[in-house]
Formats: C-alpha cells, sequence, structure tokens
C-alpha cells in the first residue's frame, strides 16, 4: 500500500459498517433511505429542546405537571413527542431537598426521543460505574456540589424505564413566558448534572 | 482509566453538541432503527446484546471514547444479524474488501480528476 500516508486507513469500524450496510440492502431487508430518513431525523429534528418544551409546560401548566408524573409517555404525547422508540418514561421531580440524577450501568439507555442521543461522557465506563459508587463526588465534578441536607436521587435506566429529570423552576421567572423558560432548560438539567437554572437577564 | 475530574476529561473530546461524531456511527444507529422498524428484531433484544457486549468490552478496558462505545454497538448489531442468518460471515469479510478496494478506485479517480477541476458549465 504505496499511498498510505496520503490517504489514511479507514477506520475498520467505517468498513464494516459500509459492508453490513450494503449486504442488507442487496437482500431487500433494509433501504438506504431507510437509514438515511432515522439519521435525518436524529440530526435535524430530535434534540434536548424537546426535554426542555415537556420540562416548562410542566412549570407552567400544574395539571400538566401532574399527569407528566404520573405517566411520562402519556403526558408526551400530548405534546406530539414520542414515537415507536419511546420507552416507559419517568419524570423525577428536583426539590430543594432532592436532587435526582439519571445514569445507566449497564449501557447508555437514555430517552432518545425526548433528549436526542446522550452526550459521550454518558456512555464512558467512568460515568457509568462510579456515579452509583460515589454520586456526590462525580456530581461535584461535574459543577454540582450539594450540601449534605440535599438528598440525592441516582435513577439507573437499566430496566425498560427512561428517566428524566424536572429541574426546579427558578425564582423570579414569573414573568417568563413559556418559550423562555424552555431557553433556560438544558440537557444536563435533565440528566442531573447540572441543578442551578442561570437566568439570562440577570434582572436583579 | 478513572478520571479525577470526570467532567473536564470527558467533556474536552470536543463533541459535545455534534448528534454523531462520525459518519458510520449515525449510519449504524440509523440501521438499527430502521431495522428495528422492520422488525428485523426489537430494541429490547438489542439493548440486550449492547450490555453483553459492553460487559465483554469493560472486562479488559473502559469505554472512554464514542468509538469505544459504537465499536461495541458494531459488534451488537453484526451478532444479532449473524444469529438471524442475515448476514453470512464469509460474505461479511469479502464485502469488507470490496468497501476498501472501492474506496480506494474512488481515491484513484478523484487524484487523476485533479487536473481537470473546472467548472462544467460556464455562461
Amino acid at each position: 500500500m504505496g499511498h498510505n500516508h496520503e490517504h489514511p486507513e479507514k477506520a475498520w469500524q467505517a468498513i464494516r459498517t459500509e459492508a453490513i450496510e450494503s449486504l442488507l440492502n442487496e437482500i431487500n431487508v433494509l433501504s438506504s433511505d431507510d437509514v438515511d430518513q432515522v439519521v435525518k431525523h436524529y440530526e435535524e429534528n430530535v434534540g434536548p429542546k424537546t426535554g426542555a418544551r415537556v420540562i416548562a409546560r410542566a412549570w407552567v401548566d400544574p395539571a400538566f405537571k401532574q399527569r407528566l408524573l404520573a405517566d411520562g409517555l402519556e403526558a408526551c404525547k400530548e405534546l406530539g413527542i414520542g414515537g415507536p422508540e419511546t420507552e416507559l418514561l419517568h419524570v423525577v421531580e428536583n426539590t430543594p431537598s432532592v436532587h435526582n440524577v439519571v445514569v445507566c450501568t449497564l449501557c447508555s439507555c437514555y430517552p432518545w426521543p425526548i433528549l436526542g442521543l446522550p452526550p459521550v461522557w454518558y456512555k464512558s465506563s467512568a460515568y457509568r460505574s462510579r456515579l452509583v459508587r460515589e454520586p456526590r463526588k462525580v456530581l461535584a465534578e461535574m459543577g454540582v456540589t450539594l450540601t449534605d441536607e440535599i438528598e440525592v436521587r441516582v435513577w439507573d435506566s437499566v430496566s425498560e424505564i427512561r428517566y428524566l429529570v424536572m429541574p426546579e423552576r427558578p425564582a423570579n421567572t414569573d414573568h417568563l413566558s413559556e418559550a423562555e423558560l424552555i431557553e433556560l432548560i438544558s440537557r444536563d438539567h435533565m440528566i442531573g448534572v447540572a441543578r442551578t437554572i442561570a437566568l439570562n437577564n440577570q434582572d436583579s | 482509566m478513572q478520571s479525577d475530574s470526570l467532567a473536564t476529561a470527558l467533556r474536552q473530546s470536543g463533541f459535545e453538541n455534534l448528534t454523531f461524531n462520525t459518519p458510520w456511527s449515525a449510519r449504524l444507529f440509523g440501521m438499527t432503527l430502521a431495522a428495528s422498524k422492520k422488525q428485523l428484531f426489537t430494541l429490547q433484544q438489542f439493548q440486550a446484546a449492547l450490555i453483553e457486549r459492553i460487559q465483554a468490552q469493560e472486562k479488559g478496558g473502559c469505554i472512554t471514547t464514542d468509538d469505544d462505545y459504537y465499536s461495541c454497538w458494531l459488534e451488537a448489531l453484526q451478532g444479532l444479524l449473524e444469529a438471524r442468518q442475515l448476514l453470512p460471515a464469509d460474505q461479511l469479510s469479502a464485502r469488507e474488501i470490496e468497501v476498501v478496494k472501492a474506496g480506494e478506485h474512488r481515491q484513484e479517480l478523484q487524484r487523476q480528476a485533479q487536473a481537470r477541476v473546472r467548472p462544467e458549465v460556464v455562461q
């Protein structure tokens, strides 16, 4: 292979993935269009903003919040959110004395249709093994320092259930619209590796 | 590797806001969901295969990058398809060789075409 220095070799994963896709194409079990559609949907439509819509609605609509806490998936359907890959969704609420955080110790289960795809660290061995052993330490490393009075609840998505953290609505946000509230909520808040919600405008 | 500071170590990867880090991980993810929609297997079956693969991987090391993780995903998918007779092992290795050759061929054509980089039509 005399040209290797000019053309770095393709990763074995890329080669195998392409080979599998082409074989499945050939025997007509899967078309590239099918694959394109999924990828496009996840790249363009699905992301943490969807989860933020759910949380902001719960903040402004107490009846919706009750329905969401009772049955996450049913409540999300009211907002047109869901899909065949949605598992049971259990929403856990942060309070002044409770902080919730989500992990998948065995693989990387994650509420895809609500939050998009998980970040790299969520899938890492370090996060998955350490969060259950030393949650306060891991959270502190990720920027969430909790006093002893605050109870930490770690939710493991190993079963058929996916978890979504509902952060507390920050004080002094009564004047904000639902759309403005959505902007305050990040993916990390909904995984539970962020707790404080910063207001965009510091109107003291 | 157990980082003292998980957040910094992992967030420095620089891919925080990309849906997929590599084109192949996007295709792999898309294939898996599309295959489950076509009922070649259920997502629960895939999840079980992925868990098994990750456990095997973590006996010898850690998952720290997206590539580590999606490599497990790839092997899990491959295993499921093989178990369903959708992917004869000999065909897969032959096809991999073809994929590499086709890639080299495309690169060769691109190199040859370099001298002819010009618009097809100018009006």
